[in-house]
C-alpha cells in the first residue's frame, strides 16, 4: 500500500522487527563463512577469489549486526522515522 | 520537551549510539557492493579504473568504448599473479569514500534514526522530534548519493557480465577455427570463461535481488513523491537476508567447482597456478612423474596397444 500519510503502529513495528530474523541468519552465515576461510581451510586463502569472498563476509558482518539492533538504539522519544 | 509517541517502537538510545550506528552502517553499506561488483577482476579490468570513485565516475564512460580491451583475466591467461596487485585497490577502493562520506556526515549534522536505524538521512533544518511532516516531504523528494552510488556498481558488475558473455562468444568462435595444440588451450580457456561467467553471473543476480526492491522504493518516492511501507519493510527484509544468500551460493559453487575438480584432475598433481595454461606447462606437466594409482592402473591393463609412447603424448594432452 502506497502511502503519503505517517506509518501506522503496524507498519512501524514491522518497520522496526521485521528484518532481525534475517540479519540474525546473515549473521550467523558470514560469522562462518569467515571461521570457515580465516581457520578451517586457510588454505584457501590462496586465491584472490575466496580473500575477496572473505572481505565480502567481513563486510556484511558488521551490517547484519546494524541492522538486527535497528531502532535499539535510536534516541528515546525521537518522534517518528524517515529514510530508507 | 519532545512527547512520546505510542509507534516509536523500541527505541532505548541517545545520540552517541544513534551516531555510532549511522556510521557504521554507512561504511559497511556502501563497501559491500563495491566488494560485490570486484568479484568481476576474474574477468575485466574496470576494477584496474576503480581505484577511487572519483576516477570510476570518468572512466566508465571510457570504458563503455573499450570493451573489447577489458579482460585481464583473458588477457593474462587466468594466471592470478599477474593481477593479483589490484587487491590492495579493491580494499582502498572499497573503505576510502564511505569512510570519508561517513566521517563528513558526522562531523556536519549527524545521524538521526531513518526507518529502522540511523543514518544521516534526516535534514537539519526540520525538527527533529516534532516536525514529521518536514522529513516526510525530504524523504519522498530526496535523491540519495548512496543509491546513485551503489547504482553505479551495479552497472560495473553488469556491464562485466556482459563483456564476460561477449568475450566468450569470441573464444567460442576461435576455438571452432583452432586445431591441435590451440584447440586444446582455447577449449581449456573457453571452460574456464564460462565458470567464471557462471560464478560472477550468479553473485551478481543475488546483488541484484538484493537491491532491486530498495531501487524501486527510491524510484517510487521520487516519481510518485510517496512511501511504500510495505515495500521498505520487504526491501530491509531482503538486503538483510544477502549475507546467507552469498554464503550460500560460496558454498554451492564450491561443491560445483570440486566436483569438476574431481573428473578433470586425473593425472595433474600441479597447484591452480601451475595448472596447464602454456604449452611449455603443458611439457612441464608431463615431464613430471604419474600418481601411483595412475601408473597401476596402466600396468593393468592387458593391452597395451598404443605403447609408451602413446601414453605419454594422451598424458601431456590432458
Amino acid at each position: 500500500m502506497s502511502s503519503t500519510s505517517l506509518p501506522t503502529i503496524t507498519e512501524q513495528r514491522a518497520l522496526a522487527y521485521a528484518q532481525k530474523p534475517f540479519a540474525i541468519l546473515s549473521f550467523l552465515a558470514c560469522s562462518y563463512g569467515i571461521y570457515y576461510l580465516l581457520f578451517k581451510r586457510p588454505e584457501k586463502r590462496k586465491r584472490l577469489y575466496h580473500r575477496l569472498m572473505l572481505a565480502i563476509f567481513i563486510c556484511f558482518l558488521p551490517l547484519s549486526i546494524v541492522l538486527f539492533i535497528g531502532t535499539w538504539v535510536s534516541v528515546v522519544c525521537t518522534y517518528l522515522v524517515f529514510g530508507i | 520537551m519532545p512527547t512520546p509517541t505510542p509507534w516509536a517502537v523500541g527505541e532505548k538510545g541517545n545520540t552517541i549510539t544513534c551516531d555510532v550506528q549511522g556510521f557504521i552502517f554507512s561504511i559497511f553499506y556502501l563497501a559491500f557492493p563495491f566488494y560485490y561488483a570486484s568479484l568481476s577482476i576474474y574477468a575485466c579490468k574496470l576494477l584496474l579504473l576503480c581505484t577511487s570513485y572519483v576516477i570510476l565516475y570518468v572512466h566508465i564512460l571510457i570504458s563503455f568504448f573499450s570493451l573489447p580491451n577489458l579482460d585481464v583475466g583473458l588477457r593474462n591467461n587466468f594466471q592470478e599473479q599477474k593481477y593479483v596487485w589490484i587487491e590492495k585497490w579493491i580494499h582502498l577502493g572499497a573503505y576510502a569514500l564511505p569512510l570519508a562520506l561517513a566521517i563528513t556526515a558526522l562531523a556536519m549534522d549527524g545521524y538521526s534514526a531513518a526507518l529502522g536505524f540511523c543514518r544521516n538521512d534526516i535534514h537539519g533544518s526540520c525538527d527533529i522530534f516534532n516536525d514529521a511532516e518536514c522529513h516526510h516531504s525530504h524523504a519522498t523528494e530526496k535523491y540519495s548519493a548512496f543509491i546513485f552510488i551503489i547504482g553505479i556498481e551495479l552497472l560495473i558488475g553488469t556491464v562485466t557480465i556482459v563483456v564476460l558473455l561477449c568475450t566468450f562468444e569470441k573464444i567460442q568462435r576461435k576455438h571452432d577455427d583452432a586445431i591441435g595444440m590451440t584447440r586444446l588451450l582455447e577449449k581449456a580457456r573457453k571452460r574456464r570463461l564460462k565458470e567464471v561467467a557462471w560464478q560472477t553471473g550468479l553473485y551478481l543476480a543475488s546483488f541484484w535481488f538484493g537491491y532491486f526492491p530498495k531501487i524501486i522504493d527510491r524510484l517510487i518516492r521520487i516519481f510518485n513523491g510517496s512511501i511504500s511501507y510495505n515495500l521498505v519493510i520487504v526491501s530491509d527484509c531482503i538486503f538483510s537476508f544477502q549475507g546467507l544468500i552469498i554464503m550460500v551460493i560460496y558454498f554451492v559453487l564450491q561443491k560445483r567447482s570440486n566436483k569438476e575438480a574431481q573428473v578433470e584432475n586425473i593425472i595433474p598433481d600441479a597447484p591452480d597456478s601451475e595448472r596447464n595454461d602454456t604449452v611449455t606447462k603443458i611439457r612441464e606437466n608431463a615431464a613430471r612423474p604419474k600418481r601411483a594409482s595412475m601408473r597401476n592402473s596402466i600396468r593393468a591393463f592387458s593391452f597395451r596397444i598404443f605403447g609408451k609412447c602413446m601414453i605419454w603424448i594422451c598424458m601431456s594432452m590432458i
